[in-house]
């Protein structure tokens, strides 16, 4: 009954109030719709570079005529490293041997030692969770180990790949900072230009009749988190609708013959914390608003 | 019931509106507050129903000091007093029933008793066969009849009525006096605001009345 009660002051009021509800709904798509668009954007940018990352495999070499115990230690390393998705260990026959079926040679009379000439090698395929930290502390665990000689990789990729996660942190936290000030002010906003005159005595009412300030803002919050609800649900159906556009094109741009790349749909993830940083500074903004409004009620003419 | 001791209240611009008002109600009295416009008739009884509070003095209702109240204090304190207006401050949209259990709403009473009450406050002001009306479908008169049932249905100890009959005929504004007079003999302090002569004379209670923002107790 109670809740009924609230219930329909915020549904009536909302209504009532519908011209700055409409264009609350409005702010809060737009909103919405730019920051799920923009970390679709950012989510496709970090999987391209991953990928780039997965497809550039570093080889580790090691010292010409190593011992296989040197050889064994590096091997358990690489083994144990988490930031290694797969590894393949390339002997210097099996080198031999390869080169021979790439480049149709025929060395089976002439008398070749490869272990004399060729060094033995890691092929190693680094996972999407690198990071620059993990990298070096590898390479720091390599250099201790006597087999291996050096590593060769696209160190351009990977120092973009690092640049880019942490960038990412950064425009993610800018980005979410944003949000919460965005939907503070405009809930904040839209609650102060639905005060009319009504609502004004409506809230004088409750407070005179004994009200706490739950029972003056739960109406507003109420209103509030509709035009959240419905302002997001517009911005996101937006968004969902762009990003399907843009798949097909991201996608045709970023691959060729030997290198295809999926570009991922908007992360479940982004949609429930863009949601909750909506809804959570929306609260606070017409809490705040509600409670100096009450402030007000008492000190806008006594002294 | 109520005790004030050297009020003064001031609006911005240093407007007195009450000076050094002193005065005792006792507990289940009737008393009528009168004076012409601006005498500071409203004033008082805002400081008394707790819309506003005294710029110096003090003023204590059932024992405690209004200008120490907690929060939690003022709202507990507000619950006891009903109210009311002269232009009735019904809520347009909430239909006569929801009007009249707003108090009981913000009381957290349980539905059954809510229910009861509202009947009984609506039985008590004969318009109980009108809870489905919205308050401009009622006639001035009805509106405040409903008022009244609002301010009564939380069995207030004080009930404070400001002008309840400025906007009234004659006639409904003896109905509506009577109503209050009758509230008084079941034990409820009431105190009025008006400023009819007539009314005033026909009950004949206690006058408190302001000039300039002092009283003069007649």
């Amino acid at each position: 009954m109670r809740e009924a009660f609230f219930i329909k002051r915020a549904y009536v009021n909302f209504f009532r109030n519908r011209h700055n509800n409409f264009s609350s709904i409005i702010n809060v798509a737009v909103v919405s719709f730019f920051a799920l668009f923009l970390l679709f954007i950012l989510e496709n940018a970090i999987g391209f570079v991953e990928k780039l990352i997965s497809n550039n495999s570093a080889i580790i070499i090691l010292k010409v005529n190593s011992s296989p115990d040197d050889e064994k230690v590096l091997n358990d390393i690489i083994q144990g490293e988490k930031s290694i998705e797969s590894f393949r260990f390339i002997s210097p026959k099996e080198a031999f041997s390869e080169l021979n079926t790439a480049f149709s040679l025929n060395t089976g009379s002439i008398d070749i030692e490869p272990e004399k000439i060729l060094p033995a090698v890691f092929e190693i395929r680094f996972s999407k969770s690198l990071n620059s930290e993990a990298y070096n502390r590898f390479l720091k665990r390599l250099n201790e180990c006597n087999a291996f000689k050096e590593i060769r990789i696209n160190m351009d990729i990977l120092e973009m790949s690092f640049k880019i996660k942490r960038y990412s942190i950064f425009f993610r936290i800018i980005l979410y900072i944003i949000l919460c000030i965005s939907s503070f002010y405009i809930l904040s906003n839209t609650i102060g230009l639905n005060l009319n005159n009504n609502r004004r005595e409506e809230i004088e009412l409750v407070e005179l009749l004994g009200g706490d300030y739950m029972d003056i803002r739960i109406p507003y919050i109420l209103e509030g988190l509709l035009v959240i609800g419905i302002g997001f649900g517009l911005g996101l159906a937006v968004a969902v609708s762009g990003a399907y556009l843009f798949i097909p094109v991201i996608s045709s741009v970023l691959s060729s013959k030997v290198f295809s790349f999926s570009p991922v749909m908007i992360r479940e993830i982004d949609v429930i914390a863009i949601f909750s940083i909506l809804v959570l500074s929306g609260f606070f903004g017409v809490v705040r608003f509600i409670r100096r409004f009450i402030r007000g009620l008492y000190e806008e003419n006594s002294i | 019931m109520i005790r004030a001791f050297h009020i003064y209240k001031y609006y911005k611009g240093n407007i007195s509106a009450l000076s050094d008002i002193n005065l005792k109600i006792e507990k289940g009295s009737f008393t009528f507050i009168t004076g012409h416009s601006g005498a500071g008739k409203s004033t008082l009884l805002k400081l008394i129903y707790l819309r506003e509070f005294p710029s110096s003095g003090q003023l204590l209702i059932e024992d405690k000091n209004t200008l120490q109240l907690s929060r939690v204090e003022l709202e507990t304190l507000r619950r006891h007093i009903g109210v009311v207006f002269q232009d009735f401050k019904l809520v347009p949209y909430l239909n006569v029933y929801e009007n009249v259990a707003l108090p009981l709403y913000i009381n957290k009473e349980p539905n059954f008793r809510i229910r009861q009450r509202v009947f009984s406050a609506l039985d008590y002001v004969g318009l109980a066969h009108k809870t489905e009306k919205f308050p401009p479908q009622l006639s001035g008169g009805e509106q405040q009849r409903i008022g009244i049932a609002r301010a009564i249905v939380k069995n207030p100890t004080l009930l404070v009525a400001d002008e309840p009959t400025g906007n009234l005929d004659y006639d409904r504004a003896i109905e509506i006096m009577d109503m209050l007079v009758d509230m008084n003999t079941r034990g409820t302090t009431v105190i009025v605001a008006t400023h009819n002569i007539d009314i005033i004379k026909r009950y004949n209670r206690r006058v408190l009345h302001l000039r300039d923002g002092r009283i003069e107790e007649k």
